[in-house]
């Protein structure tokens, strides 16, 4: 058995008085590609919101339930979220390159976090952009404002921002969403060569993409988990009638 | 019939979004008429650098009031423009919104104070502080600087506030998501992204420091010298012209004219420079 390492236990979370995620429990695998899938308004997205604390910028959300990275619950008081958000990173359906150059984007964070040095940054950039796949596309022109890149080379420049604080997880929320099928095989591609190095979290709107890349496979429905399993056996002999009323395209 | 109201009220709008640069055009024509004369004939660089004024003698240098104006349009936007961005920042970012629904109605309403309500503030409370505390008569750079930053807050905070709030909340989203915190995201993505917007209320800023004249003639003591400290009295340009033209006659009429010249080239390098920096950010 892989080592946990993320621990979801009797998970609730409310905005205001409306409850979003119901008593969820699951495990994340150390160098798993998990993939959640589930119509919209599931709280997949809240799902990961949760793991990296940025609903904690949510007026009127609440947590109940325990959440444990490495064994260590990241809702202690003691836990410093700027470096909890440093190992968790996040890539958004909607790329957000911030406006600045393509060097800057990825100097940003190494910079928060006190390298200043710019052989330094730059070796990062370099690393980072070539494990996101964007390298060659981009290395002539590092100082061109990133708003500039396509849809797709700005997904792969979030990745590769994501990377340079060297987290752990990475979660991604329907990152191909909004992007053309070449974009998408490049992205994917990418996401089974960082198994290697993270683990990963992935929400697809797209069952096939779900069975193309992922090792795991969740399904929620309306804030509950209903079922998690091998991604194969899941799409192949679903457990729960839901389930298989989802993925054969039974639902609305 | 509808058709045919559309097409007046369409002319006459259009007449009126050219009247007023027609209007704009007629006071630099009347102020150039009266003054380049002048200036033809007094010569340019004695004018801009001759540091004595007495029309008396028919000595006409305006340097130290270009000076004056100078320096308290500067010492206005050093007290201001700290004040009014991070007070944007504190509102846009920092404040809830309780805080927010009190505080900016208040500034608003600092903008609709009437100028000569600041200066009679400035001489009864800020110049006698002034005064026991730095000596001089109180009358002074500094405090026509705090008064007029004062004045010019409203401006920098709306403008600054609106650009802050234009920007895309993803950015912020994106930047705390890489472990920043709300005041590192500030730093180095929300002051650089809304720039040219800050810079653009800083330049009306300056634009009002620079033209205000009732406040000013109150609180600067008016003398005609090249000042050496913070606390001297200094006349500006605008109080230049606003002090004397109620009297001035002939050849020491059309020297104010020509000092009004001066004030205009200055307020139109300003604006050029402003839109020049905006534009090259915007690209
Ligand atoms: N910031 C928020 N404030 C209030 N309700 C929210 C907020 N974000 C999401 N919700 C609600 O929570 C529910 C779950 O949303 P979300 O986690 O985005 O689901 P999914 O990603 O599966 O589409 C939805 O009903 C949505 O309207
Ligand atoms: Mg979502």
């Amino acid at each position: 058995m892989l080592k946990v390492k993320i621990k979801v236990d009797n998970l609730n979370v409310y905005y205001g008085n409306k409850q979003v995620i119901k008593d969820v429990n699951m495990n994340v695998s150390d160098h798993e590609i998990l993939s959640i899938i589930g119509p919209s308004k599931s709280g997949k997205s809240t799902l990961l919101h949760v793991i990296n604390r940025l609903i904690d910028n949510v007026p009127g959300a609440k947590v109940t339930g325990q959440v444990c990275i490495d064994g260590k619950n990241i809702y202690l008081d003691s836990v410093n979220v700027n470096d909890l958000r440093k190992k968790v990173g996040i890539i958004f359906a909607t790329p957000v390159p911030l406006p600045m150059s393509i060097f800057n984007n990825l100097a940003y964070g190494p910079r928060l976090h006190g390298i200043t040095n710019r052989e330094k940054l730059l070796d990062i950039a370099e690393n980072c952009l070539r494990a996101s796949s964007l390298w060659d596309e981009v290395k002539s022109r590092l100082d061109m404002s990133a708003l500039r890149l396509s849809g797709g080379q700005q997904q792969r420049l979030c990745l590769a921002r994501a990377l340079t604080v060297e987290p752990e997880i990475i979660l991604f929320d329907e990152p191909c969403s909004g992007l053309d099928p070449i974009s998408t095989s490049k992205v994917e591609s990418t996401m089974r060569e960082l198994k290697k190095n993270y683990t990963l979290i992935l929400i697809t709107n797209n069952t096939k993409q779900a069975a193309r890349v992922s090792d795991r496979t969740a399904f929620f429905l309306f804030g509950e988990l209903i079922e998690i399993g091998e991604t194969k056996r899941l799409f192949t002999a679903p457990k729960d009638k839901r389930t298989k009323d989802y993925i054969t395209g039974k639902f609305g | 019939m509808n058709k045919f109201i559309e097409t007046i009220i369409e002319k006459s709008i259009i007449l009126i979004a050219f009247s007023t640069v027609a209007v704009l055009f007629l006071i630099a024509f009347f102020i150039f008429k009266e003054g380049i004369p002048f200036l033809a004939q007094y010569g340019l660089p004695g004018f801009l650098t001759g540091s004595t004024w007495l029309p008396g003698e028919d000595k006409f240098g305006i340097l130290p009031m270009i000076i004056g104006s100078i320096y308290v349009t500067l010492g206005a936007l050093i007290v201001g423009v700290p004040l009014g961005v991070g007070s944007a920042i504190f509102l846009v970012e920092f404040a809830n919104k309780r805080i927010r629904n009190i505080i900016k109605p208040a500034i608003e309403l600092l903008a609709g104070i009437p100028s000569v309500v600041y200066g009679f503030i400035g001489i009864m409370v800020l110049a006698p502080w002034v005064r026991i505390n730095f000596g001089g008569s109180g009358l002074s750079i500094l405090t026509a600087s705090i008064v007029l930053g004062i004045m010019i807050l409203p401006t920098i905070i709306s403008i600054t506030m609106d650009s802050l709030t234009a920007l895309p909340s993803v950015y912020k989203e994106g930047s705390i998501a890489l472990g920043a915190t709300t005041w590192q995201t500030v730093i180095m993505v929300l002051l650089p992204g809304a720039k040219s917007g800050i810079l653009a209320g800083i330049i009306l800023g300056m634009g009002r420091a620079i033209g205000e004249t009732m406040a000013v003639i109150m609180i600067t003591g008016n003398a005609i010298r090249i000042p050496t400290s913070l606390y001297d009295s200094v006349r500006t340009m605008t109080s230049n012209i606003a002090l004397e033209m109620g009297y001035a006659l002939g050849i020491h009429r059309s020297a104010l004219f020509a000092n009004a010249v001066v004030l205009f080239g200055f307020i139109m390098i300003l604006n050029t420079i402003a839109i020049l920096i905006i534009n090259k950010r915007s690209k």
